[in-house]
């Protein structure tokens, strides 16, 4: 597996990769254009906020509750999943390890995530795609009214199936790398939404508000950080210019 | 569409009761839920004319393009070289 070497730049690596895979670009993207494809107003502002604050607890737990997950696997000599399951998946070898329950729910979680992944990944691109071309763009038109539209949603989705299915390719390298990626252009997405966001004519009252803004920009300038230390330092290491 | 309200003043200048503004708004709650989704979206959608920035603002957004295409150039190089 195409892993780059030393513990430092594996580290960036699982925190370039962690960073792109939580926050990700094209959930901005799928969120703003959901919310105006559902119709909703500034009615709907509170209830949405409860929304994202139970989403981004939930996510947090069920992301420590993979980690504890995951490191079940080390109290038994670090063994790993090849260790235990060769040649198939973390929940085939966490169920050797914690029961075939525990196993279970963790395939279904995973399941359960890829699904929502290929739904909204491939619905923030035809999104996009309709924004960026000036066609429609809503799952309220019909395919025949919004071809385009419903042709990205599609293809992209048959797109993720067949890289999978490739045999031999390295899924898990490409999944990291993937969103390592995400996370290096994620600072271009969130600069402009904080410059929406301190839009006093577009805005209004909803404005930004100082507090508001030192966050921001603070997790703006840490996620450009994260991507570019490992963009560097892994470049660095793949030229042969540090060791 | 309720940034199209008039506001609490007539055209004539006069000054609307408080009871016949909540009535015009539940009017337009009405006839907002009567809206087909796609009907709510087109009525809702308002283009904004280009921002104007400053030089300072534009110049930032210069260095995180260029930022943004080394360091992506960078991260896909090491992925290829790593493959092989």
């Amino acid at each position: 597996m195409p892993f780059p070497s030393g513990s430092f730049n594996t580290l960036l690596l699982l925190l370039a990769s962690t960073i792109g895979a939580t926050v990700t670009p094209w959930m901005i993207f799928f969120q703003q254009s959901a919310c105006a494809d559902k119709g909703m107003t500034p009615r709907d502002i509170e209830h949405g906020r409860y929304d994202t604050a139970a989403g981004a607890v939930l996510a947090a737990i069920f992301g420590v509750g993979a980690l504890i997950a995951g490191a079940a696997l080390l109290t038994h000599n670090g063994a790993g999943i090849q260790g235990f399951a060769p040649n198939a998946g973390f929940p085939q070898a966490l169920s050797h390890v914690a029961g075939g329950l525990v196993g279970t729910v963790f395939a279904l979680g995973l399941v359960e995530a890829g699904a929502v992944a290929i739904l909204t990944i491939s619905a923030s691109t035809a999104y996009a795609a309709g924004e960026c071309i000036g066609v429609s763009h809503s799952f309220n038109t019909s395919p025949r009214h919004a071809a385009v539209f419903y042709t990205a949603n599609i293809g992209v989705a048959l797109l993720a199936a067949v890289v999978i299915l490739i045999p031999g390719a390295p899924l898990l390298s490409i999944a990291l790398n993937a969103n390592v990626l995400a996370t290096v252009l994620l600072p271009v997405s969130l600069v402009f939404m904080v410059m929406l966001a301190n839009d006093r004519d577009l805005m209004g009252q909803w404005m930004n508000k100082r507090s508001t803004n030192a966050i921001g920009i603070s997790v703006i300038a840490f996620v450009g950080l994260c991507g570019a230390a490992y963009g560097i330092d892994s470049f660095l290491r793949a030229t042969q210019v540090i060791g | 569409m309720r940034a199209q309200l008039p506001p609490t003043n007539d055209s004539q200048g006069r000054v609307i009761p408080e009871a016949e503004l909540q009535r015009h708004e539940r009017f337009e709650d009405e006839l907002i839920m009567g809206l087909e989704r796609d009907q709510l979206v087109a009525e809702t959608s308002r283009p904004v004319p280009r921002a104007s920035l400053s030089a300072r603002a534009r110049a930032g957004l210069w260095a995180l393009r260029v930022f943004v295409i080394l360091v992506s150039l960078m991260v896909i190089y090491t992925f290829f070289h790593d493959l092989h």
